[in-house]
C-alpha cells in the first residue's frame, strides 16, 4: 500500500501530468504529419528528459508515443497520406468515408477504437506483463516464421474483388522487400551500384508512395478535375449505435494488438491488417469493408493502438526493446539510472506503478486531445482538392526526405507513386503490396535462420505446438479463402451426391 | 472501351514481362551469391526466385482469367460498344486531353524531384506547387498563390528549426535564414 501511495505521490504532480499531457498533443501532431514517425518524434523529445524527473520524463516520451499513434490516423482518413506505418490500414476505409463526406464519423471512431484498445493494451501491460512476456520469450525463428506465414494469409481479406491480382500485388512487395544487403550473406541484391539501394527501399516513402501519390496523380485523370471540389465534412456523427456495432472488432482488435504487440520485432502494423481481416471475415458488414465501412476504420485502429501498451511487456518484463520506440525509451531510463526488466521490478516498483498510473492517464488524455482536434482536423477535408492535393504532394515530399535526410527517398517516393496508380487503373490492390513489403524481411529473415539453426533440415517448421498452432491457423485461413471464392465447401459437400 | 476489355490481360502481360525479365536478368545479374554456399535456400538468389516464379504463375492466372472473361462477354454478346455507349462517355478529344494532363503530371513530379538538388527543396516546391494547382485547372490566384508559396516555407522551418532536420537549399545555400 505504502508502495501505490509513494507511486502516485511520483505521478500527482503539476510537472508529470503537464508532461503526460503535452507529450500527447506532441505525439498527435507528429503522427499526423507524413514522414515524421512516431520513433522520430520520440527521439527528438528525449534530450528533454534528461532533466525531468524519472517518471516525468518516461511518461512524456509515452505521451508522445501514444498520440503519434493515434495520429497517423488524422491524414490517413483526411488525405490519404498515413502518417504512420500502422494508420495504413485506417486508410481502406477511412479515406473512402471522407470523400462521402464522413471524415468526421471516421476520425470519431478512430479516437474511440484507439482509446479503447488503448486501454485494453494499459491493462493488459499492468495484469498480465509476466505471462505475456513469457510467452513472447518462447518465439524463436520458426514460430516468427509460422506467425508471419499466418499473418500474410490476410492478403486475402484486403485484396477486394480480385484475390489473384492481390496475390501478384503482393509478390510485387516481397520483391520491392528484398532490395538492398542479403541478410545472411551481406552480398548485393538489385542495388546495381546505386549505394543508397544498399540499405534497401526505405518504407515511409513506399507508404507514402503507394497511397498518396497515386491520389494525387489519379486527380488529373477526371473530366473536370474537380476545380473547387472539397470532401465536406457533413453533419454525419458517429451514432452510440455505430459504436456498439463495432465493439466486437474493437475488442478483438485490441486483443490481437496487444498478443502481437507483446511479441518483440512485430510492430503496429500487421496487427492493424490481422485485425482488420478478422473484423472483414466475421463481421455482418464484411462486403463493405474497403468501401467506407466505419467498422474497417474501428478494426485498423484498435488493432494499431493495441500494440501501444503491449510493447512494453518485453521492455519493462524483461529489459527487452521490442521495437525502434521502445529501444529509445530504454535509453531514457538508463539515462536515469534504472535498468528495465526483474530488477526494477524489485527495487523500483514505485516506479513502476507511477509508470502504470500515467499511461492509464494518457489514455484519458489522448481522447480529450483527440476529441478537441476531430474538428480542427476535418476542416482539411473542407480544401477544394485542386488546392489539397499539390498541397499534399509538397507535404509528402518533405516527409520523404526527413526519413533518411535523400532526395533519393524523394525519387523512390515518386517512382512507387506511378507505380501504385498504374496499379489502381489495372485493379490492383495495393494494400498487399503493402503488407508484403512490412512482412517479407521479416519472413525471409527467420527463414533462413531457421535452416541455419537446422542445418538445412525443414522439420524445424514443426518443431513445437506454437509452430502447429500457426500451421492450423494458416490452413483454416486459406480453406476459408477458398470457399468464400470458390466455394470449394460446397462442392465438397455435394460431390457424395453426386456419385450415388 | 478497349483498355476495359484487354485490361486483365495487359496487366498480367506487364507482370509476366517483368517476372521473366526479373528471372531471366535481373537475379542473374543484380545477386550477387557467394561460391560456397552448402545449403541452397540459404543462396541469396533463392528468396526473390522463388517470389518472382510465383509472380510468374499469378500473372499467367491473370492472363488466362481476361481471356475467359472476354471471351464469356463475347459468347454471351454483352461486350460494350460504342453505340451502347452512355451519352456521357468522354469524346476522343477529352480523353487525349486527360491522358495529357496525366502524363505532364507524371513527367512534373520526376522534374520536381530532379529541381530539388540544384535550386533546393524550397523553391522548387514553391515552383511545383503553382504548377500543379494550375495544372489542376485552378484559377483562383489569391487563393492558392500564398498556399504554394507560404507551406514550403513554414514546412522549411519546422523541419530545420523544431526537427533538426537539415533541408536542402541548392543554390541558395549561403543564405541564412
Amino acid at each position: 500500500m505504502d508502495i501505490i501511495q509513494e507511486a502516485f505521490l511520483h505521478v500527482a504532480t503539476w510537472q508529470t501530468i503537464l508532461a503526460l499531457f503535452c507529450g500527447v498533443a506532441i505525439g498527435t501532431i507528429i503522427g499526423a504529419i507524413p514522414g515524421m514517425t512516431v520513433s522520430m518524434g520520440v527521439a527528438l523529445t528525449l534530450p528533454f528528459t534528461f532533466t525531468l524527473d524519472p517518471v516525468t520524463g518516461i511518461l512524456l516520451l509515452l505521451g508522445v508515443y501514444k498520440g503519434g499513434i493515434y495520429g497517423g490516423s488524422i491524414t490517413a482518413i483526411v488525405i490519404r497520406a498515413p502518417g504512420t506505418p500502422a494508420a495504413s490500414c485506417t486508410v481502406l476505409d477511412g479515406f473512402p468515408m471522407a470523400q462521402k463526406g464522413e471524415a468526421r464519423k471516421a476520425l470519431e471512431m478512430a479516437l474511440y477504437a484507439s482509446c479503447i484498445a488503448d486501454f485494453i493494451s494499459n491493462l493488459a501491460l499492468i495484469f498480465f506483463a509476466g505471462f505475456l512476456a513469457s510467452l513472447a520469450l518462447k518465439f524463436g525463428a520458426p514460430e516468427f516464421f509460422t506467425l508471419i506465414v499466418f499473418s500474410l494469409t490476410i492478403i486475402a481479406g484486403v485484396s477486394g474483388d480480385d484475390l489473384i491480382k492481390g496475390l501478384a500485388s503482393a509478390m510485387l512487395g516481397l520483391i520491392g522487400a528484398t532490395v538492398g544487403l542479403d541478410l545472411v550473406y551481406g552480398t548485393d541484391r538489385f542495388v546495381f551500384g546505386v549505394y543508397e539501394l544498399m540499405g534497401g527501399l526505405s518504407f515511409i516513402p513506399v507508404l507514402i508512395g503507394l497511397f498518396a501519390l497515386p491520389e494525387i496523380i489519379n486527380h488529373y485523370t477526371h473530366k473536370d478535375r474537380g476545380i473547387g471540389d472539397i470532401n465536406k465534412i457533413g453533419s454525419a456523427r458517429l451514432s452510440l449505435a455505430e459504436l456498439k456495432g463495432s465493439l466486437k472488432s474493437i475488442l478483438r482488435g485490441s486483443l490481437i494488438g496487444v498478443v502481437l504487440g507483446a511479441i518483440p520485432g512485430i510492430g503496429g502494423a500487421p496487427a492493424a491488417f490481422l485485425s482488420y481481416s478478422e473484423a472483414k471475415r466475421t463481421s455482418p458488414n464484411g462486403k463493405n469493408f474497403g468501401k467506407g465501412e466505419v467498422e474497417g476504420v474501428a478494426a485498423a485502429e484498435s488493432g494499431n493502438n493495441g500494440v501501444a501498451g503491449a510493447t512494453m511487456i518485453p521492455l519493462l518484463a524483461l529489459g527487452v526493446p521490442g521495437d525502434v520506440i521502445t529501444a529509445v525509451i530504454l535509453g531514457a531510463f538508463m539515462v536515469h539510472g534504472l535498468r528495465p526488466g526483474p530488477i526494477l521490478f524489485q527495487q523500483n516498483l514505485d516506479i513502476i506503478y507511477a509508470l502504470f498510473m500515467g499511461i492509464m492517464m494518457s489514455s484519458v488524455f489522448l481522447f480529450i486531445i483527440g476529441k478537441s482536434s476531430i474538428r480542427m482536423f476535418s476542416r482539411i477535408a473542407e480544401i477544394p482538392n485542386s488546392i489539397l492535393y499539390p498541397a499534399v504532394l509538397i507535404l509528402c515530399v518533405f516527409g520523404a526526405y526527413a526519413i533518411n535526410n535523400t532526395i533519393f527517398d524523394i525519387l523512390v517516393m515518386m517512382a512507387v507513386g506511378v507505380l501504385g496508380f498504374g496499379m489502381l487503373k489495372f485493379g490492383f490492390p495495393t494494400a498487399p503490396f503493402l503488407i508484403a513489403f512490412v512482412l517479407g524481411p521479416l519472413l525471409e529473415d527467420n527463414f533462413r535462420q531457421a535452416l541455419l539453426i537446422s542445418q538445412g533440415d525443414y522439420g524445424i517448421f514443426v518443431r513445437g505446438p506454437i509452430c502447429w498452432f500457426f500451421w492450423a491457423l494458416t490452413v483454416l485461413s486459406v480453406v476459408i479463402v477458398l470457399n468464400r471464392t470458390t466455394g470449394f465447401l460446397k462442392f465438397m459437400k455435394r460431390q457424395p451426391k453426386a456419385g450415388t | 472501351m478497349k483498355f476495359e476489355k484487354y485490361g486483365d490481360i495487359a496487366a498480367g502481360g506487364v507482370v509476366a514481362a517483368f517476372s521473366i525479365l526479373g528471372l531471366a536478368y535481373l537475379v542473374p545479374i543484380g545477386v550477387k551469391s557467394p561460391p560456397n554456399v552448402s545449403v541452397a535456400p540459404l543462396a541469396p538468389p533463392f528468396w526473390p526466385s522463388i517470389i518472382l516464379w510465383m509472380m510468374l504463375g499469378f500473372a499467367a492466372l491473370i492472363v488466362l482469367k481476361g481471356i475467359y472473361g472476354m471471351s464469356r462477354a463475347d459468347s454471351a454478346g454483352d461486350a460494350p460498344s460504342d453505340a451502347e455507349a452512355p451519352a456521357d462517355k468522354d469524346t476522343d478529344s477529352t480523353m487525349n486531353a486527360r491522358v495529357t494532363r496525366t502524363a505532364i503530371a507524371v513527367v512534373l513530379l520526376f522534374i520536381y524531384q530532379a529541381a530539388i538538388e540544384p535550386i533546393g527543396m524550397v523553391l522548387a516546391s514553391i515552383i511545383a506547387g503553382l504548377a500543379f494547382t494550375f495544372l489542376a485547372g485552378e484559377r483562383r490566384y489569391r487563393f492558392f498563390v500564398p498556399v504554394a508559396v507560404l507551406l514550403p516555407i513554414v514546412l522549411y522551418y519546422f523541419f530545420t528549426k523544431i526537427a533538426a532536420i537539415p533541408i536542402p537549399l541548392g543554390f541558395f545555400e549561403f543564405i541564412e535564414f
